[in-house]
């Protein structure tokens, strides 16, 4: 089958694939950095309901980028997308202190599936062009991060409507996915 | 063979080769869905072929979408508009069974709730309809995939191509239905159709109803009710006939031994977990392997229909309007 012979080719030749889950509280710009990193273009957009998938490939990877709506109605369905997940960016709305909490108990709720067990952590300190955001020091404080053992994780300030600091992210990701077992 | 290494890791929860055909049946679904227009979906044979393949849950609500078509009756706004119009009768009932049929999805209680507001505005819609909890079964199922107003859709465009006769006053579908299930029993398992509806005396509808109009929920364990909820939005009514023969072949030494219909039913309807295949894919292959030619089923579907409307007609006729409508039918006999 031509699908098959050209992943052969791909892991011959260092072609890889990973699927990427993009969540995050309403708002935080995820569908922006999706079609960023797709069009790099600024779009403007609606709130998800549901979700959008795109293929982007950056540097000889495919990436698989799910990006599921935030509003809380809907959360309750991002599990359905944990399956197969080898890299999570988590975006967060930087300026948005008063959530930055909220933000941190969704975190913490994905991850503890066992489903998310072995996946990549990405964040996304996102809008760091707004006045007032904060650093992705901050961030990182305000998730816990450093209480998080057995995880890769990583922080990323970003602006996705320029697109500073997306690719940035891939690339960490891309050297940090695990090498598949022969 | 030399032996691995132990390491203190965990071994992932699922296989690299099943997650990764999970991963690739995504990318196959969102490759087909934009090129495979929804009102054809149901004659695609690449549609079917991914069908039984199987649906991540990631992407099953956009399929269950495609398959009925529910973005061609979608209006938008009429959503919201619905859930301005004044509460139904059934509303509180929709707010008990929310709590009953969902305990573990708080999300799904509230009045104000996804659950509530879809069956509040689908009655408001389609006043006609008798109220009963299998629909906020059905609902709140569809409402665990997919966002609300989708939901909503893909519930309005089922109800209307499969369910809602079996809701309404007159029972011809119904009784057609039953017919076609104790046919298929009969030719299948002449032993268990004998002590089910000759010994046990058990009207077919009495069977057919609880298992059809609900499209199986209460009976089946979650993942099998979507997976037979796959096949079923393909394939239509021959599929629940598929499903009922399987059930009946799960616990017929049961109900060889059943010594009253209240036994009987409760098997059929919650059967033990034991007694079913261990997963929700050999069960839709064990349904789908039973013998039933689901074209016939169709053909005769239709001719029995017209044939039981005529006779209710004449019979109206022929009764001086004191309700008489009421009385049995001749079910054709097995062929």
């Amino acid at each position: 089958m031509g699908g098959n012979l050209s992943k052969v080719l791909g892991r011959l030749f260092g072609n890889k694939e990973m699927r990427l889950l993009m969540l995050g509280l309403d708002a935080a710009g995820k569908t922006t950095i999706l079609y960023k990193l797709k069009l790099n273009q600024s779009v403007t957009t609606i709130p998800t309901v549901g979700f959008n998938v795109e293929t982007v490939t950056y540097k000889n990877v495919k990436f698989n980028v799910w990006d599921v709506g935030g509003q809380d109605k809907i959360r309750p369905l991002w599990r359905h997308y944990y399956t197969g997940t080898q890299g999570l960016v988590f975006v967060v709305d930087s300026q948005d202190k008063e959530r930055i909490d909220e933000a941190q108990q969704e975190l913490h709720r994905i991850l503890i599936d066992r489903e998310m067990k072995e996946c990549l952590l990405l964040v996304f300190a996102n809008k760091q062009d707004l006045p007032g955001a904060m650093s992705p020091a901050e961030v990182t404080e305000k998730l816990g991060l450093h209480r998080m053992r057995d995880r890769s994780w990583y922080v990323h300030p970003s602006c996705a409507t320029t697109g500073e600091g997306l690719f940035e992210g891939l690339q960490w990701l891309n050297q940090n996915v695990k090498k598949r077992q022969p | 063979m030399f032996p691995d290494a132990i390491s203190s890791e965990t071994p992932p929860t699922e296989s690299p080769t099943s997650i990764d055909a999970h991963r690739q049946r995504e990318g196959k679904w969102m490759a087909l869905l934009p090129v495979v227009p929804p009102s054809q979906a149901r004659k695609n044979k690449k549609v079917k072929r991914l069908l039984l393949e199987g649906v991540p849950s990631s992407v099953r609500y956009l399929v269950w979408c495609h398959l009925t078509d529910s973005k061609a009756r979608a209006i938008t706004g009429v959503y919201a508009q619905l859930g301005r119009r004044p509460r139904v009768a059934a509303f509180s009932d929709f707010e008990k069974d929310a709590k009953t049929y969902f305990p573990e999805q708080p999300q799904l209680h509230p009045h104000d709730g996804p659950l509530v507001s879809l069956l509040q505005a689908y009655l408001s819609m389609v006043p006609d309809i008798q109220y009963s909890s299998g629909l906020t079964s059905i609902a709140g199922h569809l409402l665990l995939l997919s966002p609300e107003e989708d939901a909503f859709w893909i519930f309005a465009s089922m109800m209307d191509a499969y369910l809602r006769p079996y809701f309404s006053a007159n029972t011809i579908q119904l009784e057609v239905d039953s017919a076609l299930l104790s046919k298929a029993i009969e030719a299948n398992d002449p032993g268990v159709f004998k002590k089910l509806y000759v010994t046990l005396c058990i009207t077919p509808g009495t069977i057919a109803k609880p298992w059809f109009s609900t499209l199986f929920v209460g009976t089946l364990p979650v993942d099998y009710l979507h997976r037979i909820w796959d096949m079923f939005l393909y394939e239509g009514v021959p599929l629940l006939i598929r499903v009922g023969l399987t059930l009946v072949q799960c616990v017929r030494h049961l109900i060889l031994q059943a010594t009253s219909e209240e036994v009987a039913m409760e098997y059929l309807l919650h059967p033990p977990l034991a007694c079913l295949p261990s997963t929700a894919d050999t069960f839709l292959n064990q349904a789908l392997s039973m013998k039933l030619k689901d074209d016939d089923v169709r053909k005769q579907r239709i001719k029995m229909e017209s044939r039981l409307k005529r006779q209710t007609q004449s019979r109206s006729l022929s009764t001086n309007a004191s309700g008489m409508q009421t009385a049995s039918i001749s079910l054709p006999k097995a062929s």
